[in-house]
């Protein structure tokens, strides 16, 4: 596989929740749509993901139920609650702001 | 919404643990087979794309691990989890668990049960509001500490401190006959405690009735005449069932009739916490209870009423300082009042030894918080001295429970390496032995809570103090604050030590090497060895200490107490309480004696006024003929009244001129014996016979003249030499409450004889013991008894405690060495080589535990000086017995490792490496 890029504290979260957005998904659909939606520049590891989908479930952002995956075995959905709708939009923004703020600091530098 | 969800997943978290698990598990699976067979799609065979899932996805149970640690309720279940795998453990090592169970018990309810009684008469404050603002008065004249005030001197300083704070007096409680009153008829009467009050009393210590009233200055007007009393809740509850027809009822106190006229509060036993109430009567009312005791007499008249009297102190004074006051101002104006009383007495400061007196006397305010207390003075430094004990025993067996779990440790090195190479934290690990612990050492502790209970009583029975048994020995936070705190405490000083060494694994070095006799391993473990050289070295200072105590108690055990202690049983009488006046003495002292002297068994009967070691004496000041007193000192004898009986039945011998007579008792001048002590100290080289001695400064014609000297005796304190003492003749009108029998035969049968023979004689008088001097003597020495028995018994636990951890430590390192063992066996070395190898490793672990413990012993003895006789903290016998009893036991728990050390089969020990 290729060299994963180093997600920031945090990012992962907004990723999964932003994945989530769309429709409930299985733990491999989430990590296999991060990675195409991407162009394979985000890859993110099992090691982080499963324990960030156990911290998000805990934190009431997402729910999971099991139910019956493309290829007819039984796999854990998670989706989005409202709490985690309002996350998400805080996180987006918050991110909006950070990287809006790196570009610019980046244009400054450069000129 | 986030809320309730937490809370979900925390409690399925808890309760649901496995079933969340394997919930992770399966989706952990799917994934896993979503990475193969997206690798199958790209024309990878089956075996091959599984292959590459399970490497692309690394570690699964850290991954499970990390999973886990998201969980909100993971602390909780880790805890669970780890409780539930050391119970397993420790179910399948019984013998470790019961051994380590019980002597936590051991240790912890043993401390426990010291503190119980510590905190019962040094730490409770008395239950009254703001007990801190309390103050007892005191007199110190250099080291003599008088806490008893004349009536007139009580009144005086609560006149003078009024507007700074309040002052209350109070007499000893003193036992007396009571019996409720009903429609005229006195009920069966029983003895109770009576104590004297001043009408400020109840106000000082801020009670309240619990009906009717309590007394107030109004109740102590006038001399005798307020026949009013309160009651204790303790006697309402026992003679009237709580009814409130106890007020206004009568009670008869030593056949004077009160009126009860209030209950007090139901927690209030007065200000002392050994020395409890029934009744407390106002203190004008004294001659007509009777009360005759606790008294320093200083020239007064001691058959006269004393409140009136400022020469007879009797009360104990109480203050309250409000919160925030100066104490200093208060004491100055205490002193005041008493230089003042004391300087309006003519006489008194007429006398230069007077007007010394009065100008050395200082007056101390000391806190009355906790309450005055008979034992506590006697009782603090044993007990203290017990605790440290106690705690150094605590200490050897969390040492022994530590190095047995070390060593266990060890054994499972293999086990915490793998749990360590798939994942397991360090942390982790730590937790889970620390958690086996925890469940030894709560087991251990409250078996101990539990033990302690049982164990105080045990402790206030080895005390012997009757006085003692009315002190409340109930728990409080206090006990349960140092309960836990010694638990959690060993917990940890055993399990921290051994849990951080055991998990600290250099992992891949264990799991590669199978060698079992590595060279030189025994210094592996020096953890270990540290501990069991500090065991040995508390072992030994344990050792010692006991040592010191058994042999004081020896030597008071042979002191020469002068008096024939085996075959003397001494009565002691109420005679002044009991109703007698001086003109029935004659009759009753006749009686008394002719009753006693038909009593089978008995050879001679004698009556004094105090009795040898009765705890009650009287002091006088005298003037021996032709002694030159030095300046400042007061020449005081002893001053006891007897018939002539008194010597050969407790056993004096006469060394020079003659005995009492019958005659004598109206001779003039008035003869006099004394004995040896004062002889020495007040004639020297002259013949003391037909000098002259008075009483007083004078020497005039009331003055005795010795008819002889008689030998010394410890009639006051078993561990003083005879102090100098002057016996007289009894006179007729005069107290005599000893009655001291020479007996032939058992003790016990002649006890229970004399109790009848005078119960005959005189039904009315009431008997305060009987008992043998030998008795008298064993009570005396009640401290010294209670600390060698109890300091022998806890070494002896402390040096099998110790020598079980010597002993697991050498198998330990026997175990360990068996291959380097074997070579030199194989090289050439003889058995008893292999055997002195071993057991010089022991040696060397005694040596150092000897040469700590021996000095430390002997700074702590010398601070413990004041509570050992006749014994030096540096005692040869105390430190070589010690040092030789655990050579010995030491040398025994090494020897039994050791042989089987010698007994290795080199091709045997070698081959299994």
């Amino acid at each position: 596989m290729g060299k994963p890029t180093d997600l920031l504290q945090g990012t992962l979260d907004l990723l999964i929740l932003k994945t989530l957005a769309l429709e409930p998904m299985h733990g491999w659909g989430i990590a296999l749509r991060i990675q195409q939606v991407s162009r394979d520049v985000l890859q993110v590891q099992q090691g982080s993901l499963y324990p960030a989908l156990h911290r998000l479930e805990q934190q009431g952002w997402i729910s999971a139920e099991w139910g019956e995956s493309e290829n007819g075995r039984r796999a854990k959905y998670y989706s989005l609650t409202r709490a985690g709708q309002r996350q998400l939009a805080l996180e987006a923004e918050n991110w909006r702001r950070l990287s809006g703020a790196i570009t610019d600091l980046l244009a400054t530098a450069k000129a | 919404m986030r809320w309730p969800a937490r809370l979900h997943h925390g409690v399925r978290g808890l309760f649901q643990a496995r079933a969340v698990d394997s919930d992770m598990d399966e989706e952990l699976q799917f994934h896993l087979r979503q990475l193969a067979s997206s690798y199958v799609t790209r024309g990878w065979t089956a075996a091959e794309a599984e292959r590459q899932a399970r490497r692309d996805f690394g570690g699964f149970e850290q991954l499970r691990e990390a999973c886990r640690d998201m969980r909100n309720s993971r602390p909780l279940e880790d805890i669970l989890r780890d409780l539930r795998f050391g119970g397993r453990l420790l179910l399948r090592n019984p013998a470790f668990t019961i051994v380590a169970v019980l002597s936590l018990m051991l240790g912890i309810g043993g401390t426990t049960a010291i503190f119980t009684l510590l905190n019962a008469i040094a730490l409770k404050q008395l239950p009254v509001e703001r007990p801190g603002e309390l103050y007892v008065a005191e007199t110190r004249m250099g080291d003599t500490i008088n806490p008893r005030f004349s009536f007139p001197l009580f009144e005086r300083i609560r006149n003078n401190v009024a507007g700074q704070a309040e002052a209350a007096a109070a007499s000893r409680t003193a036992l007396m006959r009571l019996a409720v009153v009903r429609s005229g008829a006195a009920e069966t009467s029983d003895v109770g405690g009576v104590q004297l009050v001043s009408g400020e009393y109840f106000t000082v210590f801020r009670q309240q009735a619990q009906i009717g009233r309590l007394l107030t200055p109004q109740d102590n007007k006038t001399l005798g005449g307020h026949p009013v009393t309160v009651i204790s809740d303790g006697y309402w509850m026992r003679r009237f069932g709580r009814s409130p027809q106890a007020l206004g009822a009568s009670l008869s106190i030593n056949d004077a009739l009160f009126t009860i006229v209030g209950v007090a509060a139901p927690d209030f036993f007065g200000n002392s916490i050994d020395d409890r109430p029934d009744a407390w009567v106002p203190l004008q009312m004294q001659p007509v209870v009777r009360y005759a005791q606790n008294m320093q007499n200083i020239d007064g008249k001691e058959h006269e009423a004393w409140p009136p009297q400022s020469r007879i102190s009797w009360l104990a004074v109480f203050l309250r300082v409000p919160d925030g006051q100066h104490v200093k101002p208060v004491q100055d104006r205490v002193h005041a009042a008493f230089t003042q009383v004391w300087g309006e007495d003519r006489e008194f400061v007429a006398d230069a030894d007077g007007r010394e007196t009065l100008a050395r006397t200082q007056v101390i305010l000391s806190p009355g918080n906790q309450g005055t207390s008979r034992v506590r003075g006697r009782l603090m430094a044993p007990l203290l001295v017990l605790l440290g004990m106690m705690v150094l025993l605590l200490a050897i067996t969390c040492a022994n429970v530590a190095s047995l779990l070390l060593a266990r440790g060890t054994v499972r090195q293999r086990e915490m390496a793998i749990r360590l190479s798939i994942g397991a934290g360090r942390w982790r690990l730590v937790r889970q032995l620390l958690a086996e612990s925890l469940l030894l050492v709560s087991l251990g502790g409250l078996l101990g809570l539990g033990a302690s209970v049982w164990g105080t009583k045990l402790l206030f029975n080895a005390l012997g103090d009757p006085s003692g048994s009315s002190v409340d020995v109930s728990m409080d936070w206090r006990v349960f604050v140092c309960s836990l705190a010694l638990t959690v405490g060993a917990g940890l000083v055993f399990g921290l030590l051994p849990a951080l060494r055991s998990t600290r694994v250099p992992v891949s070095e264990t799991l590669k090497s199978q060698a079992r006799g590595v060279i030189g391993a025994t210094s592996r473990l020096p953890g270990g060895k540290l501990l069991v050289m500090g065991q040995m070295a508390l072992c030994l200072f344990l050792l010692i200490i006991a040592g010191l105590f058994t042999r004081s108690l020896q030597r008071l055990s042979e002191a020469p107490t002068g008096f024939d202690r085996d075959h003397v049983v001494a009565v002691q009488f109420d005679t002044q309480g009991s109703g007698y006046k001086p003109a029935d003495l004659r009759e009753l002292h006749r009686a008394l004696t002719d009753r006693v002297a038909a009593v089978p068994g008995v050879k001679s009967v004698s009556l004094s006024a105090n009795g040898p070691l009765s705890g009650s004496q009287t002091s006088s000041r005298i003037t021996p003929d032709g002694y030159t007193v030095a300046p400042g000192e007061v020449v005081i004898a002893m001053d006891e009244a007897v018939v002539p009986t008194f010597f050969d039945t407790v056993g004096l011998r006469l060394v020079a001129g003659r005995l009492f007579t019958p005659d004598d008792q109206k001779a003039r001048p008035a003869p006099a014996v004394i004995n040896e002590a004062a002889a020495k100290r007040y004639f020297g080289s002259r013949n003391p016979i037909s000098l002259r001695i008075g009483y007083g400064s004078t020497i005039d014609a009331d003055a005795f003249q010795i008819i002889g000297v008689v030998s010394n005796a410890r009639t006051r304190d078993i561990r003083q030499d005879a102090i100098p003492t002057m016996y007289r003749a009894a006179q007729e009108d005069e107290y005599l409450e000893g009655l001291e029998v020479r007996t032939t035969g058992g003790r016990d049968a002649v006890a229970t004889a004399l109790r009848g023979a005078i119960g005959e004689a005189a039904p009315k008088l009431r008997i305060i013991s009987i008992e043998s001097l030998d008795q008298r003597i064993r009570r005396a020495t009640g401290n010294e008894r209670m600390l060698a028995y109890l300091t022998s018994t806890f070494s002896g636990l402390a040096v099998l405690l110790a020598c079980i951890g010597l002993y697991g430590t050498i198998s330990y390192a026997v175990a360990r060495r068996t291959g380097e063992l074997g070579v030199r066996v194989a090289l050439g070395a003889s058995r008893t080589d292999v055997l002195w190898l071993v057991m010089r490793e022991a040696m060397l672990i005694v040596l150092v535990g000897v040469a700590i413990g021996a000095p430390l012993a002997i700074l702590a003895a010398n601070g413990m000086a004041g509570m050992l006789f006749g014994v030096k903290a540096a005692d040869i016998v105390s430190h070589g017995g010690a040092i030789l009893t655990l050579g010995v036991v030491a040398a025994l728990a090494a020897y039994l490792p050791a042989r089987r050390a010698a007994r290795v089969d080199a091709m045997r020990a070698l081959r299994a490496d």
